[in-house]
């Protein structure tokens, strides 16, 4: 009996707590503690969430989105990690630049929304350059953080056997700042999917997620509303999990990314063995 | 052939002077050791012949200007890049090595079927040894090594020791060692650098004359004895004359 109660458990741990809410979610809806029109019937907003995944009419807002935060993220990458690896290796740099990333990461990036509208329009280039340039900052930080603690001995041992100072860069310092890198990467990419939706929302705009979720609210289709709130959250959920994933792959070394660890003790049978 | 000459070797920091007027000589492909207490400044003399530290007075000369250095540190964890698999961390950069000498080092080692397998799918025994293989993969003149062994157990420290031995009577490299470990030196040198509490002075330098090649069996010989007795007596002199 306990043991099928712990397989349950096993089984149902994961959707316990999202559950709840819903029932919660149904428990004031039909208690009317809000009004109805702002918290709608929350099967009416599953079924919308149907609707519109099965009828297609949004996949194409949800392509414009994802193609913004893709580019934003890929110029992010390109700019940020190089300018990253070279502010970190040589510090007298980061001292120098150190004020104005910091300060300029200080500044809310929809702030500058208006000035870079007026450098780059109103289309497209504007909202990918925005979220570009929050997720450049962020990339540029980790990545710099990620070269100044890496371990020291490993520049004493390049500089023992003389290894070029290409191969200082690429094989030593940038692996060794990895880790960090992508952890800026999936703060970087939340950050675009944040600027990108909120920019889709100003005036002007036409297309996109965030103009959807504005779209459905001022025509009071509120279930919609919710429905494509869910979708973008689901969005910035698998990119998430995208660069997680990406991650465990590449950085294989790691504690925590690698299943080979609890063989230790085989390779020191294998050790023993060597031996005789 | 002298292959490398101290003299008059004095390393102060601000508040402490570490190491007082150090004179000795290595002949090339001598195993020679540096033995004492902890903090006496065995790896300020290490960091100071390896070139890894310039602020001394006094002189260090290597009758040979282009000798190539090799450096274990205590840790493998420090010098093995987690990220490249055997082959790579023994290759660092070096695009026209010799592929046989590689697999030469490695056979000895017994680390061949290894050899495509990332540091953390080996033990810490494996990794210290893979450490020193790369010195030997680079055909180092001289080999600094920092308490190697120290962190392994004794059995793989044992391990690692003789295959270490057995690698280095192959070509015989010169080798400059520290240890704490009065048996681990006496096992593996040709001669014994024995300094004094800080600032470190050499209290006494000994031959080691037990016939090579040695292994642990040697441990309970009796000139092995002799040679430890005279090492402890040392010690204990020191300390007798502290109190």
């Amino acid at each position: 009996m306990k043991i099928r109660l712990k397989i349950k458990y096993d089984l149902l741990k994961d959707y316990i707590v999202p559950i709840s809410i819903f029932l919660a979610a149904l428990l004031i809806y039909y208690l009317g503690i809000f009004n109805k029109l702002m918290f709608p019937n929350p099967f009416s907003i599953i079924k919308q969430f149907f609707v519109l995944m099965i009828s297609k009419e949004m996949y194409s807002e949800i392509f414009l989105t994802l193609n913004r935060v893709i580019l934003g993220t890929i110029i992010s990458i390109l700019i940020g990690v190089p300018f990253g690896l070279v502010l970190g290796y040589f510090t007298k740099l980061y001292d120098m630049f150190e004020f104005i990333i910091d300060f300029s990461r200080s500044i809310p990036a929809t702030a500058l929304f208006p000035l870079f509208m007026l450098f780059f329009g109103i289309g497209n280039t504007s909202k990918i350059m925005l979220g570009a340039w929050i997720a450049t900052l962020v990339i540029i930080v980790n990545t710099s953080y990620g070269v100044r603690h890496a371990n020291k001995v490993y520049l004493k041992m390049a500089k023992v056997y003389k290894t070029s100072k290409m191969y200082i860069l690429l094989h030593i310092v940038f692996p060794g700042a990895l880790p960090n890198i992508f952890s800026g990467l999936r703060i970087g990419v939340s950050l675009v999917l944040i600027v990108v939706i909120v920019t889709e929302m100003f005036i002007g705009s036409v297309d996109g997620l965030g103009q959807s979720i504005l779209n459905a609210q001022l025509t009071y289709n509120i279930p919609k509303m919710y429905a494509l709130i869910i979708i973008t959250g689901m969005l910035g959920y698998l990119l998430n999990i995208l660069f997680l994933t990406l991650e465990r792959r590449i950085i294989h070394w790691t504690e925590n990314n690698n299943k080979n660890n609890n063989d230790d003790k085989n390779n020191e049978d294998d050790d023993n063995n060597n031996k005789n | 052939m002298t292959f490398l000459t101290v003299s008059e070797l004095n390393k102060e920091y601000p508040n402490v002077h570490v190491l007082d007027k150090i004179c000795f000589e290595i002949q090339r492909g001598e195993f020679v050791s540096v033995f004492g207490p902890n903090g006496c400044g065995k790896t300020t003399l290490l960091n100071i012949l390896s070139g890894m530290d310039n602020s001394y007075t006094g002189s260090v000369k290597f009758t040979d200007n282009s000798i190539r250095k090799a450096f274990i540190f205590q840790n493998s964890n420090d010098s093995i890049l987690p990220w490249k698999n055997v082959l790579d961390n023994l290759r660092l950069d070096n695009q026209n090595i010799d592929e046989s000498r590689i697999k030469d080092v490695l056979d000895e080692l017994k680390l061949s079927n290894f050899k495509n397998r990332f540091p953390y799918q080996l033990s810490g025994g494996m990794k210290q040894l893979l450490a020193i293989a790369r010195s030997f993969v680079f055909e180092c003149d001289i080999i600094f090594l920092d308490e190697p062994f120290s962190s392994l157990d004794y059995n793989m420290a044992q391990t690692v020791r003789e295959k270490f031995l057995g690698l280095w009577q192959k070509d015989k490299p010169t080798i400059f060692f520290v240890s704490h470990d009065i048996k681990e030196t006496i096992l593996l040198s040709d001669k014994i650098i024995l300094l004094s509490k800080r600032p470190a002075k050499i209290k006494k330098i000994i031959e080691i004359e037990l016939p090579r090649p040695r292994d642990s069996t040697i441990l309970t010989s009796k000139k092995f004895l002799e040679y430890e007795k005279m090492i402890l007596y040392e010690v204990e002199n020191e300390n007798k004359i502290e109190d």
